[in-house]
């Protein structure tokens, strides 16, 4: 006997808080636009790992995955209770204040989504030597080489762990917040392509 | 003695004429009609089902709901009155779920009488349990039973349940 269903009929956190405290592996699988499914191994009421396919995430992915399954509104689920095997490194995360977490960064997000950026805007570091405090500090040594270079969502590396949209999400919220000195980094407006016309100097009737 | 009057409902397809079917001592009153849209099935419940049963002696009369919402003005209809209502809900389809919450949250808020919540199909190997299902409902266990509409002493398991929840008391009936 399992749990099973579609995101469509039950959203990942209506099921997570069904869920509870139960001990098990939840597959979400036959997602739009995703080659392969994910897998969350949940004891007591905490997750031990996530898994993409056949790889185990590090803490950094799977919180970004997580998110993205949040928002998830397609996809089929199957919870099978048991004793989920042990896999790498345990995260221990509390299904509930997850949950939380999950749900105030989604409203922040659609808070701060009016405000993001042109795809062609480029987030690039002004200065490599900053102090910031956690969790920024996690987010800047991961995104330190990345914003190095300047990338734009166009060239934003696939598979980084990173997606585009929570990269700008938490520069556009700390630009928000006033920490833009304290993150060192810089925001290039995206540049307008200039029209032939223009650039060849000829004058519009 | 005066007939205690049951209400069973829940979404299209959950199983509530067969349930009413498996219990009743006579024939069926039905009011079964050809479907105007795909629900799954030919024939769909357009007014009400109707029952009867003795249990101990006691007289039962069921009326099922259609499980459609376009005949939801029926629903304030015949559970006016009622002792207690069956929500019945299949348990291999999960997307009726939230329909079914939806019946309930509808028909408890407007008549307060004792519920029990039935899953249906607990004969097929992929189904959700009854516990399952309260934890979806945010019920208590013994509040959520698991039937087979298509046999009678499951179908009469899962009214004692519903009985014991509206006389408080054990059923010390023989059935």
């Amino acid at each position: 006997m399992a749990v099973f269903g579609n995101l469509r009929d039950m959203p990942l956190p209506d099921l997570v808080a069904m869920l509870g405290r139960r001990s098990g592996v939840l597959e979400v699988f036959g997602l739009p636009g995703k080659r392969s499914g994910y897998a969350l191994a949940l004891d007591g009421g905490k997750v031990l790992w996530v898994r993409e396919g056949n790889r185990l995430l590090d803490p950094v992915e799977a919180r970004f995955t997580l998110q993205e399954l949040f928002r998830l509104q397609e996809g089929a689920f199957e919870f099978t209770p048991g004793v989920p095997p042990a896999e790498g490194m345990v995260l221990g995360w509390p299904l509930e204040r997850l949950l939380l977490t999950l749900t105030t960064v989604e409203d922040e997000f659609q808070a701060y989504r009016p405000l993001l950026p042109d795809p062609k805007t480029r987030f690039q570091a002004a200065a490599l030597e900053v102090w910031l405090e956690e969790p920024l500090w996690s987010f800047w040594e991961r995104a330190r080489p990345l914003l190095q270079g300047g990338p734009r969502r166009k060239s934003w590396p696939t598979g980084s762990g990173f997606p585009w949209t929570r990269c700008a999400t938490t520069c556009t919220s700390c630009a928000w917040r006033a920490r833009w000195p304290r993150c060192g980094l810089t925001r290039k407006p995206a540049r307008t392509r200039r029209s032939k016309a223009s650039s060849a100097g000829s004058s519009p009737p | 003695m005066k007939p205690l009057k049951l209400v069973v409902s829940g979404p299209v397809g959950a199983g509530k004429t067969t349930f009413i079917g498996s219990l009743s001592e006579i024939p069926v009153v039905e009011t079964d009609e050809l479907v105007s849209e795909d629900i799954g099935k030919e024939r769909t419940t357009v007014a009400l089902d109707f029952g009867l049963l003795t249990l101990d002696g006691v007289p039962i009369h069921l009326f099922g709901t259609p499980g459609q919402e376009r005949f939801d003005f029926v629903w304030d209809i015949l559970v006016e009155g009622a002792l207690g209502l069956v929500l019945l809900v299949a348990g291999d389809s999960p997307k009726d779920f939230p329909k079914a919450r939806h019946i309930l949250e509808y028909l408890t808020s407007r008549h307060p009488v004792p519920f029990v919540v039935g899953v249906t199909r607990q004969d097929l190997p992929r189904v959700w349990t009854p516990e399952d299902v309260a934890d979806y409902f945010g019920l208590p266990h013994e509040q959520v039973v698991g039937l087979n509409a298509t046999s009678p002493t499951s179908s009469t398991l899962a009214l004692i349940r519903m009985l014991e929840l509206v006389t408080g008391e054990k059923w010390q009936g023989v059935y």
